[in-house]
């Protein structure tokens, strides 16, 4: 598969690091950035493109369908998944409402294939 | 006001543990997933209790220092819902997660953050079940990771309201022998509402 580059944002160190080593195996040639919160995504947007979006909801600031919302007229042709442990009914169908995929956590290497491509 | 009938009756109780097994289910499910094997559930106990209380009610001999994370949520009803286990089985936790993807000399050093994230996940999964099942929203703050003396945990300092709704079930991984607990803290008001809720539900 042609090279893509990721941001993953999620305030959980642990969190990033099994999203990013779970995609890494997947897909070694791809560019993978990470962003502790919503503002540090915002910032690094502003200078890198990116072809696909993984987003914790539960962050300090801005939550991560705010984040996902603001991202979206920027980049209109990426996947954006909502990654989240809060797994409320109004969660999911906020990110389905705006086109966002929502990827219930634990994180699996199963889920990550699914939502990455293999 | 310590008998639990006072304020939720037979019925009621039976409802609420009936919704927390729903939701430690949830839970344990994401806990089995992360750590790859079997959780085993305790049955519920509910309580209405003193805060001050809530550290005997947690095992026979609670330990004396507790790890874990709180996780404050509000909505129609609100309060903290606790993750909480012994200190000494906080590093097992990790490493029974994180199996051997990270290096032993960096997995002390990732210790909190990981906590923190583990709890994230299992009191979410939890109180997402019953938001769902009470077609609710709730918001949940930031988890907050926890490491202190259990006392010190519970100890208030106003009498207003200081009587409290202990939800609590244990769970163990046998592999690794660690035992937790996932405890709700609800006051007065919150436990009015989901009375409210319940009967709502029950068609009472």
């Amino acid at each position: 598969m042609s090279q893509k580059s990721v941001l993953i944002t999620d305030d959980s160190r642990m969190s990033r690091m099994m999203l990013s080593t779970i995609i890494k195996d997947l897909h070694p040639n791809w560019v993978i950035e990470t962003a502790e919160d919503a503002q540090t995504a915002l910032a690094l947007t502003k200078t890198k493109s990116f072809d696909l979006f993984t987003i914790d909801f539960n962050m300090p600031g801005m939550n991560g369908l705010d984040l996902a919302e603001q991202l979206k007229p920027s980049f209109p042709n990426a996947k954006m998944a909502l990654l989240t442990a809060n797994i409320q009914d109004t969660i999911r169908n906020k990110a389905e409402l705006i086109g966002v995929q929502f990827i219930a956590k634990p994180i699996t290497v199963e889920k990550v294939a699914a939502f990455v491509g293999n | 006001m310590n008998d639990n009938s006072d304020i939720l009756n037979e019925i009621q109780l039976d409802a609420l543990g009936e919704l927390l097994n729903i939701g430690m289910g949830s839970a344990a499910a994401s806990l089995s997933t992360m750590v790859q094997q079997e959780v085993l559930l305790t049955v519920p106990v509910i309580r209405i209790i003193h805060q001050n209380d809530v550290p005997k009610q947690l095992d026979d001999v609670p330990p004396q220092k507790v790890c874990g994370v709180k996780q404050t949520f509000r909505g129609n009803f609100s309060g903290d819902a606790l993750l909480l286990f012994s200190e000494e089985k906080s590093l097992s936790l990790v490493r029974a997660v994180l199996g051997d993807s990270i290096p032993l000399e960096e997995l002390g050093e990732m210790e909190e953050e990981a906590i923190t994230e583990i709890g994230n996940i299992i009191l979410n999964a939890c109180l997402s079940s019953l938001a769902n099942i009470f077609k609710e929203h709730l918001d949940s703050e930031i988890p907050q990771y926890l490491n202190e003396d259990i006392e010190q945990l519970f100890n208030v300092d106003n009498d207003d309201d200081c009587f409290v709704l202990l939800l609590r079930m244990s769970f163990s991984i046998a592999k690794q022998d660690i035992t937790g607990y996932v405890t709700f803290i609800m006051d007065l008001e919150s436990i009015a509402k989901i009375r409210t809720q319940i009967n709502n539900m029950l068609g009472m």
